[in-house]
């Protein structure tokens, strides 16, 4: 853990800096006012961010000086790779409900994501794919009158 | 008081309402019992189907799936040794060889009535104390408002997570996600970009949906739940008819358990950032120490039971208190009902009981039939939950996806929300992994708005002078129990590394 703290809070000042002196001063519009700046909030929160990234940093460097050996981390390669296989699943699931709408891409991105979860048994599958976007279909728009995607 | 109880009983004894809130202790009941599921994750999916409801059916439903929640975590820590959610692993020590020795239907009623007696007990405590408290902190300044803010923040951040430092930049974090939108006082767009759907700030539910639901079902992929769970399923239940039932003489001797554990959750529950998973811990560690007999405890004593139950169910109702009388949520499953209140236009803090009574009166008494609902869901649909912790996570998890990607859609944001809400997933995702408490995130955020308003007020109240505390003593007395638990676990930290530190070199000459 105390490698990925070292560089999470190396990151996390770097962001903590931009954010004062690039986003926060960029992001917001000028104009007239009284009283403290509009910036003045997130400023603070950035000044804090950085401060206790920086002390984060410092936390983890020191610890790795003592620690002798490498420990495992807590995420492998394996990890990785399983995080990116279903974020892109998400992504492209949702991109599918974005283009053909709820009851197309609904469907595709529960079964996608039952076939990742290794789900094989067809029946399930689709049973499982169409009921709960049927059901959220109907309770959405005919009894809450809510949007739907 | 008297005046609100006719109009709100009125708004919550309809057919329509009752079956809300029976329908929210079932859900919450059912994702409880399923385990690696949590009640927050349930609260904030259903937030988006509440938008239509009156605000106090609304509310009333969400509490119920909490109440719900924290009771339905016993099912699976009792049958299947698994608990549903981190508060019931105290429930396993003494509920499993309950069930291993053939008693699982007694030791599912004994954390029936106990999640039961103590839930109602912290609801009753919270109705007899938010008001008064309210009423007390209406006379708070913004100077002693954000005193209260740091120190919650920091506090929280003090005991969620291993690391100090890590609670507190997501904590930071958090309150940095709420500045994006008009800012309060000049009116100025801030931090927008030209994206018009920025100007309302970042939609609550895309955060909470992205950290607590996606991410989560992240890091349940990454588990390696590929093919359906590895539980072992629960043993034969085919005890006699006196190992089922709970007899008049066994609930009377439990009562003191169950008394001790209400006292303990009630109290932690007030706290913030304390928790469930502690609450059940000190109740089950005093109701054994103060017994006759400990040596029975660990295996399969009801009264260890008892007492993690009441405590783990008495926490739910308790931790409203500081949201109904200040406005500060201590816990997830309360940041997530402090940011449904305000979708439902109102405002939690000392002025909800003045310009919002009546709905306040309206949820005590929803929170009231969810103790029934409790009651009634877990007397007859212990079958069905027994059977609902079979179903497979390939099942389960993908339907929970979709989920997420409609309830972020429909808070209004459209397609950005849901966008907003996969790259919150994603980051939530790696939050876990690297123990960045996402307590402190959710929390953070949903008080951004209220720690700006009052911290700026105070710099100008103040004209910038540090010394004008001096005539506020509250908060100087909440300052410096942030600066206490500030140090406190920063020495902690520091003693800690010293002592890897020490053992590193101790195993480098072994």
């Amino acid at each position: 853990m105390n490698r990925a703290d070292l560089v999470g809070g190396a990151g996390l000042t770097a962001a903590g800096l931009l954010l004062i002196f690039v986003i926060i001063p960029l992001g917001t519009e000028e104009g007239m006012y009284f009283g403290l700046a509009p910036t003045f909030f997130p400023t603070l929160l950035a000044s804090c961010l950085t401060l206790a990234a920086t002390a984060l940093t410092l936390q983890a460097w020191l610890r790795l000086k003592k620690e002798r050996g490498r420990r495992p981390g807590p995420i492998e390669r394996w990890n990785v790779m399983m995080f990116g296989l279903a974020a892109a699943l998400a992504l492209g699931g949702v991109m599918m409900i974005d283009v053909f709408g709820m009851l197309i891409g609904g469907p595709v991105l529960i079964a996608a994501f039952m076939l990742f979860l290794g789900e094989r048994h067809p029946v399930r599958i689709l049973v499982t794919s169409v009921l709960p976007v049927l059901v959220v279909y109907v309770l959405a728009l005919h009894v809450l009158g809510a949007p739907v995607p | 008081m008297l005046e609100h109880l006719a109009p709100a009983a009125a708004a919550i004894f309809t057919p329509e309402v009752i079956a809300y809130i029976l329908l929210g202790v079932l859900l919450g009941y059912v994702v409880g019992a399923l385990p690696g599921m949590n009640r927050t994750t349930a609260i904030a999916l259903a937030i988006p189907f509440t938008f239509t409801m009156h605000p106090a059916a609304a509310l009333s439903f969400l509490i119920g799936i909490n109440k719900g929640g924290a009771a339905g975590s016993a099912v699976s820590a009792i049958l299947l040794n698994v608990p549903g959610e981190p508060s019931s692993v105290v429930t396993t020590y003494d509920g499993y060889p309950m069930t291993l020795a053939g008693r699982a239907q007694k030791a599912l009623k004994t954390a029936l009535y106990a999640s039961v007696a103590g839930d109602l007990f912290a609801t009753f405590v919270l109705i007899l104390l938010a008001q008064p408290i309210a009423r007390f902190a209406i006379g708070l300044g913004p100077i002693e408002l954000a005193s209260i803010l740091v120190f919650s923040i920091t506090f929280i951040a003090a005991v969620s997570g291993e690391s100090f430092l890590k609670a507190m930049i997501a904590g930071i974090l958090g309150l940095l996600l709420s500045a994006p939108g008009i800012d309060v006082e000049t009116g100025l767009p801030r931090l927008t970009f030209g994206l018009l759907e920025l100007y309302d700030g970042i939609p609550l539910l895309a955060v909470a949906i992205g950290t607590l639901a996606l991410s989560e079902i992240l890091v349940q992929v990454d588990k390696g739940w590929r093919g359906g769970h590895h539980y072992p399923s629960p043993p034969d239940d085919s005890a006699e008819a006196a190992d089922r039932a709970l007899s008049g003489a066994e609930a009377r001797a439990l009562a003191p358990s169950v008394l001790r554990g209400s006292l303990v959750g009630t109290g932690i529950g007030l706290l913030p950032g304390l928790g469930a998973t502690l609450a059940s811990f000190l109740a089950y560690t005093w109701v054994r120490t103060s017994s006759k007999s400990p040596e029975r405890f660990g295996k399969g004593a009801p009264e260890g039971v008892a007492a993690s139950e009441s405590a783990d169910n008495a926490t739910v109702p308790a931790a409203l208190i500081p949201v109904f009388a200040i406005g500060v949520p201590g816990s997830l499953s309360t940041a997530l009902l402090m940011g449904a209140f305000m979708m439902h236009g109102l405002t939690p803090g000392p002025f909800l009981f003045r310009e919002s009574g009546e709905v306040v009166f309206s949820i005590y008494l929803g929170m009231l039939l969810a103790s029934a609902a409790l009651l009634l869901v877990g007397l007859f649909g212990q079958k069905i939950f027994s059977m609902v912790i079979r179903v497979r996570e390939s099942v389960i998890l993908p339907v929970i996806v979709f989920l997420c990607v409609v309830g972020a859609y429909m808070e209004g944001g459209g397609m950005f929300g849901v966008y907003l809400m996969l790259g919150f997933g994603f980051v939530g995702y790696f939050m876990k992994k690297f123990d960045y408490s996402f307590v402190t995130f959710v929390v953070g955020y949903v008080l951004g708005p209220m720690a700006e308003l009052s911290i700026r007020q105070s710099i100008i109240l103040s004209n910038s002078n540090p010394a004008v505390l001096i005539d506020h003593p509250i908060a100087l007395l909440f300052l410096a129990l942030a600066v206490f638990s500030i140090w406190r676990f920063a020495i902690a930290g520091v003693r800690s590394m010293q002592m890897e530190g020490e053992s590193a070199i101790q195993s480098q000459k072994t």
